[in-house]
């Protein structure tokens, strides 16, 4: 669904639910024009009958004859009716209906200018005369010939609006049995098993305007099980397990785009970080911004395509969250506006009233100043500058698109405070440790954001040293922070050498991949930089955040609080400066 | 009729009790307005709507304690607090607070007037000293400690201690009148400490026969029949508000105020809905669904010989 239709979808549901008077729920039907915008007055009388009308009732009758062929006519027809009896009883409450209906009625006339006779026909003679009546009805015109049988079709559509809502549904029951010969209600058949023909489905759009569609709810869970097959969940797992092969530079070029550095420099870079502890691991570090692989190997262009589809789910179930992503944006900000605000201290500057200031108040008396008092002058600017470091290991791969929209709410409301902002994804593939930089400090959006997905492993230790290479050189009394998402359980395949005395390689999971993020973090803080996590994880893994980040850290529950904790976290940095 | 006096009429007509309206006359008596501050004794442009909310209000401030009026946007907290000072008929000073609110701020700072330092008073030192309501707008804008200097002064010490100045004794006569919203961008929670000193008023939205009204006395000449819609179109976007479709932003009650004096002034409904309404929200699509909104209670075009009885 392209994000014109998303945002069209939800304003449709806006128009329901304003005349229902409620929101919320999910109306059954949705009602567009053929150029796919929301039918201002078809859905304003959904929404009417779902304030009148009981909907459950109304679904029973929908589904009663939804297996038959001619459910989208009688779909038309009871539409009709109701549209009718809405009217009706909303009318006194709503002037404005009668105009608003007028309108519509008008509409219709034109549009069967532009649309040929078979094609306003196609979904059934009946439902078109109908239509073609009531609107004429509506309009005070002369009404178009009908037959006797049509003629008392037309009269029973008119469904009064001082007709009990209870009784409703029954009275449209027997419209369907008297008029249109039908008894075969098979109750509560499920009408998503019907069938409808992109063809018919595309004039039922155009013509019958009234659109059967499920709406999503606010957040599109499209990956529970798809998550294992995200890219790499399991395939870059799988590649990777095989030991280093010559190649893998290449697939790592083909999946990550080219290096952010030049050979030389990579090479010095890697001299000074993979030593020690990392010294069988390699690094790579990519920022590029319209990277469309070029697609050598078939594992790696398998990654891409998985990586592209991954894009577009993050980037959907963002925009489905409509205008509340945009509020929780602009309350994030306004928060971290007050944060900020609260704890830069202002330098005090000279005034006519304020604290005397002792050591100018002879300029009162000999040169009649009086600008001798010392007031809270304008705020400093806040030197302040933001790293969200991502973990993107395949342990996130159910939640990749909650973390990429929080990732992208979070980046965007400090944006908007000037707050520079880098963000970066970080996961270990094939011996390497690849950090792609979704979001630099200079760049104004952070659309990137969305192409985060997850696979592959984690080399916290190492991640968090390379990502000390990407951030902003330190300026005097600047404030630098590094946020990392983390679920506090370092793992990769890549070994640590043995310790003094044993021939044995250890793990990087466990004991020894949490001792040397531990020093990663050290050696960070060491530089007066802000280390702090947003621990997402299970309680077991609660005492290595605590051992590697000591009391600097936010435990999220749901990574829907993402953006919440990074906000909890910097008040708690603020105030312990 | 001054305008006191028509409010007084105003609460007897909405029923509220006639024996805390009695009290309020006792405490004008026992407490007449001086001359110096008459021009700060509000004169109401319009009067808050809800018998309950005037009747625990009266009933906080007459037994001397502070009011805290806590609500969302558009439930009336400074009209309310307009209108007690008006009929209580004491001179109001108010305060609205913001982030770099500090303690002199509040209380006064030193100045140099040509001669010497002196002190210049601010507005809580002023509304203790001569009887005023003080009214505290958007309270928890401010930080929490800037605020720790008017505990001695909410609570029963009821004094304001300036150090190297003097120590001022609150006046019988004055009250502090706070209002906040909560969840608003740049508010934080009130600390216990100060919320304490407070009787707190949860506000209400205005009921729709209330609003109904509010707008028919406003504008004397609207026809009932819009008065009704334009209530209901508030109701519908603050509906839409509340589920987080729009922002609050369109969802002002002086907007759509606003809107109607625009109407009646020459501008046709949709252009002044816009101007006043829908423009508030600064998001194409947000103002598109507010649009909507609008679009299924009012007709754009209508002008003012249309909507009210010229």
């Amino acid at each position: 669904m392209s994000a014109e239709n998303n945002l069209q979808n939800r304003r449709a549901l806006n128009m329901v639910w304003n005349a229902a008077g409620r929101y919320g729920f999910s109306p059954p039907f949705l009602a567009f024009y053929p150029d796919g915008d929301a039918d201002f007055y078809w859905n304003t009388v959904i929404g009417l009958t779902e304030k009148y009308v009981d909907g459950e009732a109304l679904a029973t009758l929908f589904s009663s004859y939804a297996g038959t062929r001619r459910a989208e006519e009688f779909d038309g027809l009871v539409w009709l009716a109701l549209e009718n009896y809405v009217f009706e009883r909303e009318q006194p409450e709503r002037p404005i209906l009668r105009a608003m209906r007028e309108e519509a009625a008008r509409r219709f006339f034109q549009e069967r200018e532009t649309l040929s006779r078979q094609q306003m026909m196609a979904v059934s003679p009946r439902l078109y005369e109908q239509r073609e009546a009531r609107f004429a009805y509506v309009l005070g015109k002369k009404l178009p010939f009908l037959s006797p049988a049509g003629k008392k079709l037309e009269e029973d559509l008119r469904l009064p609006g001082s007709l009990q809502a209870d009784k409703v549904p029954d009275r449209l029951k027997l419209i369907l049995a008297e008029d249109l010969h039908f008894q075969n209600f098979k109750l509560g058949e499920n009408r998503a098993g019907r069938p409808v023909s992109p063809f018919l489905s595309q004039i039922l759009k155009g013509v019958l305007r009234t659109e059967s569609r499920q709406v999503d709810s606010l957040i599109i869970r499209t990956g529970a099980k798809e998550a294992g097959n995200a890219p790499g969940a399991e395939g870059f797992r799988q590649h990777h397990l095989t030991s280093r092969q010559e190649g893998d530079e290449a697939f790592i070029r083909e999946v990550f785009g080219p290096c952010m550095y030049g050979d030389g420099q990579m090479r010095r870079l890697e001299a000074e970080l993979c030593r020690g502890n990392h010294e069988e691991c390699r690094l790579w570090i990519t920022r590029e911004k319209d990277f469309s692989g070029a697609l050598g190997r078939e594992a790696a262009r398998r990654a891409l395509s998985d990586a592209e589809k991954q894009q577009g789910k993050n980037r959907q179930f963002y925009e489905a969250s409509g205008q509340r992503a945009e509020a929780v944006i602009r309350s994030l900000a306004a928060q971290f506006q007050t944060l900020l605000s609260s704890y830069a201290r202002p330098l005090p500057e000279k005034a006519r009233t304020g604290k005397l200031n002792a050591r100018l108040a002879y300029r009162m008396a000999v040169c009649q100043d009086p600008m001798v008092f010392l007031r809270p002058g304008e705020e400093t600017e806040y030197d302040l500058t933001v790293d969200l470091l991502l973990d993107a290991s395949a342990s996130r791969a159910e939640n990749q698109e909650m973390i990429a929209a929080q990732a992208f709410m979070l980046s965007e409301s400090l944006v908007r405070c000037h707050i520079p902002v880098q963000v970066t994804a970080f996961r270990s593939l094939r011996g390497f440790t690849v950090l792609q930089v979704l979001k630099s400090y200079e760049e104004e959006k952070s659309d990137r954001i969305f192409r985060y997905y997850a696979g592959g492993w984690n080399r916290d230790g190492l991640a968090i040293r390379a990502a000390r290479q990407q951030m902003k050189p330190r300026a005097e009394s600047s404030l630098r922070l590094l946020f990392v998402l983390t679920d506090a359980n370092p793992d990769d395949s890549v070994k640590l050498p043995p310790e003094e005395g044993s021939f044995f390689l250890r793990e990087y999971g466990g004991p020894g991949g949490i001792e040397d993020t531990e020093e990663a973090v050290a050696e960070l803080k060491e530089e007066k930089i802000r280390v702090a996590a947003i621990y997402l994880g299970p309680t077991t893994h609660l005492k290595n955040v605590e051992r590697i980040y000591g009391e600097e850290y936010v435990r999220i529950s749901r990574i829907e609080q993402l953006a919440d904790g990074a906000r909890r976290l910097l008040e708690r940095v603020l105030i312990n400066r | 009729m001054d305008r006191q006096e028509e409010l007084f009429a105003f609460l007897k007509e909405e029923g509220v009790s006639s024996d805390l309206l009695a009290q309020v006359r006792q405490f004008r008596a026992a407490y007449p307005s001086g001359e110096e501050w008459e021009y700060r004794i509000a004169n109401p442009a319009s009067f808050y709507y809800g018998k309950d909310v005037w009747e625990k209000a009266l009933a906080v401030l007459l037994a001397g304690e502070n009011l805290l009026l806590s609500g969302p946007k558009a439930t009336g907290k400074n009209v309310l607090a307009e209108n007690l000072s008006a009929l209580f008929g004491r001179p109001s000073w108010d305060i609205s607070f913001h982030i770099n609110m500090d303690a002199s701020f509040l209380i006064g700072t030193d100045t140099f007037d040509g001669q010497k330092v002196i002190f210049r008073p601010g507005p809580v030192s002023l509304a203790a000293e001569n009887g005023g309501f003080a009214v505290l707008d958007e309270i928890n804008m401010a930080k929490n400690e800037a605020l720790a200097v008017l505990h001695a002064t909410l609570d029963f010490r009821r004094v304001i201690d300036m150090p190297g100045y003097k120590k001022i004794a609150v006046h019988p006569a004055t009250r502090f009148i706070g209002t906040m919203n909560y969840g608003y961008a740049g508010t934080r929670d009130l600390n216990e400490a100060l919320c304490s000193r407070f009787a707190v008023l949860s506000m209400p939205l205005i009921r729709e026969e209330d609003l109904t009204k509010l707008i028919s006395r406003r504008f004397s000449d609207i026809r009932p029949e819009f008065a009704l819609q334009f209530a209901r179109l508030f109701y519908d976007l603050q509906k839409k508000a509340e589920h987080g479709d729009i922002s609050e932003r369109a969802l002002d009650l002086r907007g759509l105020l606003d809107a109607i004096a625009l109407v009646h002034t020459g501008l046709q409904t949709g252009q002044a809905l816009e101007m006043c309404v829908t423009n508030k929200t600064f998001d194409a699509y947000e103002r598109r669904l507010v649009s909507d909104v609008i679009a299924a209670r009012l007709p754009q075009d209508l002008r003012s010989a249309e909507v009210f009885q010229l």
